[in-house]
């Protein structure tokens, strides 16, 4: 029992050790045949917190919700509040923006923007909603000692979804209709 | 030159020498204290984040990591029901580890279902969550509730009678938090603008991160450099110098106070709290007996 402990010991400790190597680094290759059942059983994880860079860009998602009636509705998801405990509350909220901004795939996008069609649905008033686009509205920070706190924003259409095919654009192929 | 014994014995020094159960003791009630919050923080999320028709409805995640990523709602329907009888489940077995009553199942149930909620959505999550999900992994090896629990009351024994265990898998979770300080500072020396001791400067305008910020006064080029570099070299210290017994008490002090300064000035929900609770995993046997003797008295 005592050699299966040990040996379960260094196991673990190899996966600790070896797991945040960047994924083409021999520590991380070694460990490559535990990837799969760690990944699954949740004990993925980084330890890259504000690093290599830190957060150095304020980026917020605006979705633009076009009617058949050629109005259209302006939404943004939740954002930071006066109320401390108002941030605490929804800072996994904020936390869901960034990762949608910045890491997330396609798939994400696309049920973000089914999602915000089927809430303007269901408050359409006798209108119906031709088309969501997502987009994303960045500016950086400049360094310390600039005039500007802030570079020039910048907006990036990331996906337009149309409601009546259910087709999805991505990318420039959304650039092109926003 | 060591010989194989001395290794070995050293090993064995380091791993399975016996000792008091109180710091883990002590980490289990902090660590059950946070999950519960943690678990109630998310009731808020639920219709957004988990429910069926939410922004990551249940059929697309479950299309998408099917078999992949483990989690209890694989097997349950697809109804935001589901996704609440979890969260009440997780917050039983809080609970039940913050209490230690069947400490062993309720650390597993803990740990699974944990899992099993942020596999659900992990575009909410953050790295304080992956130490979450490796501590609870780990803790539930351990002889957490050897004290101050109620299986040890049941047992007809005192509160404050602490077991002596195998630590070793307490010596894991030291050895990862050492990990993370010094993997954390291997990344961010990888990027410039730590290097060139600006990057204290940036979060403090991005604002889905900054809770407090400085009067522009004290922003002054040469305090940001303190901050940059003071942050890696105090990470550095915590990730080495916790083993070295002299050095083990000032680097508490000042990693919690580190801890402190960043939970004023980021919102980081609660990952300020939970390195300040694997901190604590430092502390003497002495240390937590106090520390849990003066909270009883309290």
């Amino acid at each position: 029992m005592s050699v299966l402990t040990d040996v379960f010991i260094l196991v673990l400790l190899l996966f600790l050790w070896c797991w945040d190597y960047p994924v083409d680094h021999p520590p991380r290759r070694l460990i490559h045949w535990l990837s799969q059942p760690l990944i699954y059983l949740g004990l993925w994880h980084s330890w890259a917190m504000f690093a290599p860079q830190p957060i150095h860009v304020n980026r917020r998602l605006r979705a633009v919700i076009r009617w058949d009636d050629g109005t259209c509705d302006l939404w943004t998801p939740l954002g930071p509040r006066r109320s401390a405990f108002f941030n605490l509350l929804y800072a996994r909220s904020f936390k869901y923006e960034c990762s949608l901004l910045s890491t997330a795939g396609t798939a994400p996008l696309q049920a973000l923007a089914e999602f915000l069609a089927a809430q303007a649905a269901d408050d359409a008033a006798g209108r119906r909603v031709v088309r969501v686009e997502l987009i994303r509205e960045s500016s950086r920070v400049n360094a310390p000692g600039a005039s500007e706190i802030y570079g020039p924003p910048l907006l990036t259409p990331l996906l337009l979804f149309d409601v009546a095919s259910g087709r999805h654009h991505h990318g420039t192929d959304a650039g092109r209709t926003v | 030159m060591l010989t194989l014994q001395q290794l070995m014995d050293a090993w064995n020094v380091l791993f399975h020498a016996e000792i008091s159960a109180a710091p883990l003791v002590l980490f289990r009630i902090l660590i059950g204290s946070l999950l519960l919050v943690n678990a109630l923080l998310l009731i808020p999320l639920t219709e957004d984040y988990f429910s069926a028709d939410g922004v990551w409805p249940t059929r697309s995640w479950k299309q998408q990591l099917a078999g992949r990523r483990f989690s209890l709602l694989h097997w349950l329907p697809d109804s935001t029901w589901s996704f609440r009888i979890l969260l009440l489940v997780h917050l039983i077995a809080c609970l039940l580890l913050l209490i230690g009553w069947h400490f062993r199942p309720a650390c597993i149930m803990v740990f699974l279902t944990l899992v099993s909620l942020q596999h659900r959505n992990a575009m909410i999550l953050s790295s304080g969550d992956s130490l979450l999900r490796i501590l609870l992994f780990l803790c539930c090896f351990s002889s957490a509730g050897d004290g101050l629990s109620v299986d040890h009351w049941l047992a007809g024994r005192p509160l404050l009678e602490f077991s002596t265990i195998d630590p070793w898998p307490l010596r894991l979770m030291q050895i990862q938090i050492s990990i993370v300080y010094l993997r954390t500072v291997f990344w961010k020396l990888r990027g410039s603008l730590w290097r060139n001791g600006t990057a204290a400067w940036y979060p403090l305008w991005v604002a889905a991160y900054v809770r407090f910020r400085p009067p522009r006064r004290l922003l002054h080029p040469l305090l940001l450099r303190l901050a940059t570099w003071g942050t890696l070299a105090e990470e550095t210290a915590l990730g080495c110098g916790l083993w070295i017994h002299e050095l083990r008490f000032p680097l508490l002090l000042t990693g919690i106070a580190l801890h402190l300064v960043f939970d004023l000035i980021l919102n980081l929900q609660l990952f300020s709290w939970i390195m300040i609770i694997s901190l604590l995993l430092f502390l003497s046997p002495g240390e937590a007996t106090a520390m849990l003797q003066w909270v009883c008295r309290v």
